[in-house]
Formats: C-alpha cells, structure tokens, sequence
C-alpha cells in the first residue's frame, strides 16, 4: 500500500515593515522639526538631565547639522536597544518617574524618529552614569534604508568604547541637513525651546537652550520679567479634591479679592471640577500709556507691549513642560477674547496679558495626541477649561463690583470738594474789598456758567448713548411684533391680487376680500404705531435737562408704550403720591430707566407662559412715594421674579435670562439713575410676586 | 392645488393675535375648509385631543408663538402640533421664522411637526397644500422622503446658551458637511449628557433627506461603540 504523502507543517511568518513606513510615521507625524527637536529635548529631561543644549551648525546652508547634548543618566547598549530604538513604543510608564523623581514627558518615540530624520545622517553616543568609564556609539544611515525593502534588512550596530572615567549623558548628531535654514526657522525654534519649559518660573532644575543669537535676544527679553507692570496678578487652585480657589492681587502684592469654591463654582450646587489639580496663573496689564504714566511705572508701554508679542497668552505646562500649541498667537484656546468682546473693561484678552496653567497629573489622565498638537480632549480637559474660564468670570464680577465702588467713592469726594472749593471762593471773595467783590463774583459766575456748559455737553452725549441703548434694547425685544403687521399684510395683498385675476372667485368670496383689504389699514397703522416708539424715543428736545414732573413723564412713557403693553394685553397701573415730585433731568433719562424696567417685565410674562405657568392676567404697578427730598419710583410686577441670575448679577451688561434679551437694559437702568444721582434697588419678588425696582432720585 | 381640496373638513385655528386669527379663518374658508378658531384662551395642552374630538375637528393650523399676548396659551404652537399628531389628526405650525425657534422650540417637538410654513409664504395655496400634506401623512402614513428619519452619526461642535437653556450646536457630514445645526440640550437624554462635549460624536435618527435646516428633527439618540466611533473617526474627521 502506496504511503500517504506528509501533512506540511505550518511555516513561522513575521509580520515586517516596509521602509516607507519610516516616512509616513516620522515626516507626516510630524508637523514641523521643532516639534521633533523638542521631543529630544523632553527625552534629556526624562533621562534626569539639568543642562541640554542645541547647537546649529552650518545650517544657514545645505548639508548643515544639529547637535544636541545632554548631562543625564545615559543609555546603556540594552537600553539602547529595547528603548530608543523601537519605534512607537517606549520603556517609560507613563505613571512612574525617573530615577530622581521627574514625572515623564517624553511619548511615542515618534517625535524622536522624527527629528531623526531631519538629516541624512544621525550619530549616537551616549555614556551611561551605570557604566563610568564606558561609552556607546551607533550611526544611522537613512539612505540603508532607501535600499532595503522592509525596516528589519537594515542592521545598525553599537559600539562599546572607553571613555573618560567622569562624566556622562547624551550627544546627539543629525547632519547632512538637506536644505538650509532660514533666520525665521532658527527664531522659531529658539522661542519653541525658550517656552518648553516656563521661562518665568523661580525654580529651574532643568534648562534648555539652543546656541544661537536668536536665543540669547529671546531668553534676555524674558529675563526682563515685567510682571511689576501689571495690574491685576490672579493665582486659582484646584486641590485633588477639585475644589477651587483664588487670589487677585495687584502688582504691588497687595491682596484686592479673593474667593473659596463656592464663589467660583456657581452652576446648582457648585459642582466640583473633575480634572487633576493644577494652578492657573494670569498677569494681566493695562496698555494705556495714561495708566502707566500715573502709575509711574518703570518700564515703557512700548517694551510691555513687545514683550508680551512674544511671551503673551496663556500656555499649559503638562507636568513641567509646555504642551504645543495652547497659548500660541491665534490659538485662544480659552476663549478670552470671544468673552472679551462682551466685557471688554472686565476681562482680559491675549494681547494683554499673559499666563499659564500647570498640571502636574501623577495619575496620566492627560494624554498628549499622537501628533503631540495638544491633549486629547475628553471630559478632565473640558473640565480645566470649565475651571479657568469661571475663574476669569469671577474675576470679572469682583472687578465690577470695585469699579462701581471706586467710581462712587470718586463721585462722593467731588461732590465734596466741589462744595469745599465754592465755600473757600465765598469765603476769599467776602475778604475782599467791597468794591472788586462785584467784578470777582462776576468772573465767578462766568467761569462757573463755562464750565456748566462744557459738563452739559458731556452729559448730553452719554445721555444719546444710554437713549440709543434703549432703542437698541426695544427693538431686540419687540422685533417680532413689528414683523407680524406686516407679514399679515402681505398674505392679505396675496390674496386680494389672486382674487382679482379671476372674477368668478372674486364674486364668491367678495366679502372675504373685503375684510383683507380693510386689514391692511389696520395693520398699516399697527406699522405706524411701533415705528413712531423708536422716533419718539430719539427726540432731539428730550436730551435736554428741564425741571420733570415725575408723574407726566411715567403717563408719557406708559402712553409711548401702549401699542406694546395692548399687544400683549398687559394692564399698566400708577399710584401716585399726592404732591407732584419734580427731578431735574432729561426726559429721555426717565424714559430709558422705564422703558428698559417695562420690557423687562414683558420679557418675563412671555418667558413664564413658554414654560407652560399659566399667571394671573398681566400686571405692571407703578407707585410714586415722597420722602425728605427724595422721591422713590417703585416699577413691579405679576410676572415670575428673578429666578435664574442672583440679584447682584442682574446689573451686569450681557447678563440675561430671556431669549431676546440683550442683557443691557438693567445695566443702561443702573448707569442713567447713578447720572442722576439717585439709587436702584431690585426685590427678586416684591409685593405683587414678581421682579419689583425702587429707584430713588433727588427732587427739587 | 385646487382650492376646494379641504372640502368642508374642519380646522382648528390657534394664533393668540386676533387680526391673524381671522386671517387664518379667511384663508381656510377660501380653501373650502371650515375654519374652528380658539378665542380667548386656547385650550390646555393637555385637554387638546378631548377638545378636537368635541368640535370634531380633522386639522390643525397654529401660530407658534402663542404666548407672547396675554395667556393666550402656555405653550407653544410646536408642542400644540405634535400633541395633535400623536392623536392622529394632522397639523401645521405657521412661524415669523426666527432662527432663535430653529434651534429650540421648533427642534423639540419637529420630529412631530409634519410641515412648517413661514408666514411671509402664507397664502390660502400654501396654507391649503400644507394642511393635506400634513393629513397625508399622520393620517393616511404616506412619509415624504424628505421626513424619513435614517440613522446618522451627528458630531458636537459646541454648546452655546440660550436664555437658560443650552442649545448643542451639531455637523453631520450626512447632511451638510458645511453647516452647523443647533437642538436643545433636553432633545437628548439625561443619561447621554456627559458626552455631550465638543469633538465628541452621537448617533441620532435624522431626517436628513430634508432640504431646509428647520425641517431637520433629532430622535433616538445613541452612543456609538467604539468601533463605529472609529470608523466614523476615519470617514469623517478632517485632519
């Protein structure tokens, strides 16, 4: 019986790489060699290095190299090996440390190979702090790998050599560059590696530096430090727990606000922040030449203002070292100056100031992208964002707060010297012969009635502002009201033209086209009313200041707005007091606070019924009161109250509640009373259950 | 269309302005329908569907804004459409088209909505096409294609907010590689919210053969698993 042929055994196949691949994962992977040169730069770190210097060689023409030496602990021939040779993966746990206790910050290897590949020749030695007297040598040349067909073909070899008996860390050389490099190239890489690590902070165990010119320049005009020049220094924490705290103070040290987590955390129940702990520092500076010459600042604006070109924004440092591209020009990723825009006096921008965010993350919650182009952002990173970004809105709100104080404090002591200075100009005319007290008292008179008129002048304008800002604040809410007139007219036009191209139709439903034409007028003078709102509220005549009948101006505005009020089938109701309170001021200053208090409540009625509350009919009351010589408007309602902002929140510009708030009104309410002299205050829920406003003004 | 399609079948009309309430009745009357205005007060959302049974009623136009004069209503024209669809009668919501409503209260209730007029396009012809539109398909189930919904993955860009609602601002490359959607956060269920993130993906049923942003509706949302969130990472993540 013939034998039945062998079963053939299975073959042992690897799984190999071509050469190609070396491109797509060192090239492509990489965005510029900066980024490569850096990642060499983190490796020195991790290997325990406290000095790691770049040098430039030639590189201003083709074939030039790069050498980069380091004094940390060296790489021995197994470690050289089962490490820095192997592509993509590294021997270096994420969550463990070097041997002097460095977190580490080197990644994939990519980066190396990247930067490894910026010439066509790399050269090694390294002498380990294990092996004194002992030091390895290897070379690579890429153009081998041109040849070959798979990665594996190309054997490199290391080479073991005596070597002094001091000493030890690393030398790296790329040569043979193949293209030159610009004086644009060399500055970039000189900031890149000036701001790997924080060129600001006290203690530097570790210092980078590339031997270049551009270097020296860069690293001397960071020396320069003017932090003194700044006007607010703001310093938040969040400890492991992510409970937040802060400290604002100003460049002299002197503490102006501080906060503890619940005044930074204002979300229901101040959510902890649930990122690792980290400090966000920011100094921010005011680029007014005015300011720094009262503040008799030793630096000029122009060397603040160049300073922070180069070194401003606010960077992450990843556990010591800057992760790229956060805080760059044109990378906000704080969106500082989006919410600037809203707040321009309160918050800080990129161009004025700078800062950074450090996390030292022990537990690797952080992980870099593989392009090493930022963090990869999940839930922590949004987070930390969270975090800076309610911190700079509480810095906000402390600022305002202050602002108002002071700009109080500053109205009250001119008044006072004011007052000082006529009772001192009495008093030195009285001494006066009775023969020039005349002509003096004249020259007085004159000066004062020049300066009236130049204060009136000023005090016009804003008033133009603040009536302009309740046109602004009136036609953002009553838009749609202005609209529905005529889109009505428009349907019945429509149908009017339709039915008079066919008489047949036109005889059948002859009365339906005479109720669309007779629609038309009514909405046409729907049109007519609302319109005449804004041009009454920009009256010329109404900027002047007269002595008001408080009460005529309430019955004029109330009548003003009474296409509104119908329209929303709002009852509009006035107790008075007995006498008639006269204020001297411009109508169009009691208009805006009212109009803007009015809208205020018919945002809150629709806002309510939208939330499916069903409310008594509305309501709006009015009440006058008198007291010693100060007259209180109390303005309230039926509606909701102020449920979803606090009420010191309410007075801030862009703070609102209501889809068609502009979240100006209440601020333009506040700044026309203070003009006035008067005070505001807000009840959340007053007698009627709604939002109720007092202000009290001055009579005459 | 021919006017006389509606053929004496009858319409409820809720619009809180009354000039456009008997605007709306003139144009049902000249679409031969019979028009059945709420005056005064319109009924609960909730009374709706015994309401329409009592007066009979077979369609439904409303105003989406319906609050904004007095009490009229304490809800929407959106939410007073999708109730009458999940009772099986047909209606439409007539808007000023304000892309604030887009986003939010015209997006919660859209999947219910099964057509939305503009009133600048408000004719009797429209108003008339519109309605048998909308009869067609809660009544007689004939979907247009533009308002079959297909299972699309839905990429976060941002949350913005609204008032004191958030509205999640959304790509899907699916339907316009080029232009951002908004819905509000509550279209979404609670237990999904933490991975509601910016760059963070979803899956979500969407109409997405419809033409008009508006007429885009959101349903059954999802987390995709790792290896469709992969595949979606390749297809449609720009580098």
């Amino acid at each position: 019986m013939p034998k039945a042929p062998p079963t053939p055994q299975p073959t042992s196949e690897r799984l190999r790489f071509s050469t190609a691949v070396l491109r797509l994962l060192g090239e492509e992977l990489n965005p510029s060699p900066d980024q490569g040169i850096l990642e060499l730069i983190k490796n020195s770190y991790d290997a325990d290095a406290k000095r790691c210097t770049v040098e430039l060689k030639g590189v201003h023409i083709k074939g030039g190299s790069i050498v980069l030496k380091d004094d940390g602990i060296g790489m021995t021939a197994d470690e050289i090996r089962n490490g820095w040779l192997i592509v993509g993966d590294s021997m270096k746990s994420r969550s463990e440390t070097s041997p002097s206790g460095r977190l580490l910050v080197g990644s994939k290897g990519l980066g190396r190979l990247g930067a490894l590949r910026l010439g066509k020749k790399v050269e090694l030695t390294t002498r380990p702090k294990s092996e004194p007297g002992v030091q390895y040598r290897m070379e690579i040349d890429w153009a081998d790998f041109e040849h070959a067909r798979v990665v594996e073909d190309v054997e490199l070899s290391v080479t073991r050599e005596k070597a002094p008996l001091e000493g030890h860390g690393t030398e790296i050389t790329i040569s043979q560059l193949p293209s030159p490099w610009t004086k644009g190239d060399i500055k970039r890489l000189a900031r890149a590696i000036l701001l790997l690590r924080d060129p600001f902070a006290e203690e530097q165990k570790f210092h980078a530096s590339l031997k270049a010119e551009e270097f020296e320049e860069l690293e001397a005009l960071a020396r320069e430090g003017y932090f003194r020049e700044c006007e607010f220094h703001l310093v938040a924490t969040l400890d492991e727990n992510g409970r937040a705290s802060a400290e604002v103070r100003s460049a002299s040290g002197k503490k102006l606000f501080s906060a503890k987590h619940a005044d930074i955390s204002k979300d229901k129940d101040n959510p902890i922040y649930e990122t690792p702990a980290l400090t966000f520092e920011l100094w921010e500076f005011k680029l007014s030449g005015e300011w720094f010459a009262s503040q008799l600042k030793q630096a000029t604006l122009g060397a603040v203002r160049k300073w922070l070109e180069q070194f401003g924004g606010v960077r992450l440092y990843h556990r010591g070292v800057r992760v790229w591209p956060y805080g760059e020009k044109k990378n906000d990723w704080l969106d500082m100056n989006l919410r600037r825009v809203r707040q321009p006096e309160l918050r800080p921008s990129t161009n004025n100031s700078l800062g950074c965010v450090r996390v030292d993350d022990p537990r690797a919650v952080f992980q870099l992208k593989t392009d090493r182009l930022g963090i990869v952002e999940g839930v922590a990173f949004d987070e930390l964002r969270r975090f800076t970004d309610e911190v700079m809105e509480w810095m906000a709100r402390e600022r305002l707060k202050d602002r108002d104080k002071r700009k109080k404090a500053a109205e009250e002591l001119v008044r006072k010297e004011k007052k000082d200075a006529a009772k001192g100009v009495d008093e030195a005319i009285s001494q006066l012969p009775p023969e020039q007290r005349k002509d003096v008292q004249k020259a007085v008179a004159k000066l004062q009635s020049a300066h009236e008129a130049e204060v009136e002048l000023k005090n016009e304008t804003a008033q133009l502002y603040f009536t302009l800002g309740t046109v602004g604040t009136t036609a953002a809410a009553f838009a749609h009201q202005t609209k529905s007139p005529i889109e009505m007219i428009r349907t019945d036009a429509n149908t009017l033209q339709s039915y008079l191209h066919d008489p047949h139709e036109f005889a059948l439903f002859r009365e339906e086209s005479s109720v669309a034409a007779g629609r038309i007028l009514v909405q046409a003078d729907a049109i007519y009313s609302f319109s005449s709102v804004t041009l009454h509220l920009l009256e010329h005549e109404k900027r002047y200041p007269r002595n008001h009948s408080v009460h005529e101006l309430i019955d004029e505005t109330v009548k003003l707005l009474r296409p509104y009020f119908d329209a929303r089938q709002t009852a509009v109701e006035c107790d008075y007091a007995d006498e008639t309170p006269m204020v001297w001021c411009r109508r169009a200053a009691i208009e805006a606070i009212l109009t803007n208090l009015f809208i205020n409540s018919l945002q809150a009625f629709e806002a309510r019924a939208k939330e499916g509350i069903a409310g008594e009919p509305r309501k709006i009351h009015i009440q006058t009161r008198i007291s010693v010589g100060m007259v209180a408007i109390k303005v309230q309602d039926n509606g909701p109250g102020i449920t979803k902002l606090a009420l010191e929140e309410i007075w801030v510009g862009g703070k609102t509640t209501t889809e068609k708030g502009t979240g100006l009104g209440l601020t333009i309410v506040k700044n026309v009373v203070e003009e006035l002299r008067g005070s505001v205050q807000a009840e959340a829920h007053g007698d009627l259950g709604g939002a109720s406003f007092t202000i009290n003004l001055p009579i005459k | 269309m021919a006017a006389g399609t509606l053929a004496n079948r009858r319409v409820a009309v809720l619009e809180d302005n009354d000039q456009r309430r008997n605007q709306l009745c003139g144009l049902v009357r000249l679409c031969r329908g019979v028009p059945v205005p709420s005056v005064g007060r319109a009924p609960d959302l909730g009374v709706l569907p015994d309401y329409f049974k009592q007066e009979r009623i077979e369609l439904l136009v409303s105003d989406h804004r319906l609050y904004e004069r007095g009490d009229y209503a304490t809800y929407c024209g959106a939410q007073a459409v999708a109730e009458s669809y999940r009772h099986g009668v047909g209606g439409i919501v007539l808007t000023a088209y304000e892309p604030n409503d887009a986003d939010d209260s015209l997006r919660l209730s859209r999947r219910w909505i099964p057509e939305l007029l503009h009133s600048k396009e408000l004719t009797r012809d429209t108003l008339g096409a519109a309605l048998l539109k909308a009869d067609r398909e809660v009544r007689e189930h004939q979907v247009p294609i533009e308002r079959i919904p297909h299972r699309t993955i839905v990429t976060v860009k941002r949350i913005e907010p609204r008032g004191t609602s958030k509205i999640v601002k959304v790509m899907m490359s699916q339907w316009n590689a080029e232009q951002e959607v908004g819905f509000p956060l509550d279209l979404v269920p609670k237990e999904f919210h933490a991975a509601v993130k910016p760059g963070n993906m979803l899956i979500a049923e969407v109409n997405i053969e419809a033409a008009r942003e508006e007429d885009l509706y959101f349903d059954k949302f999802e987390l995709p698993n790792a290896d469709i969130l992969k595949k979606a990472k390749a297809l449609f993540v720009r580098p």
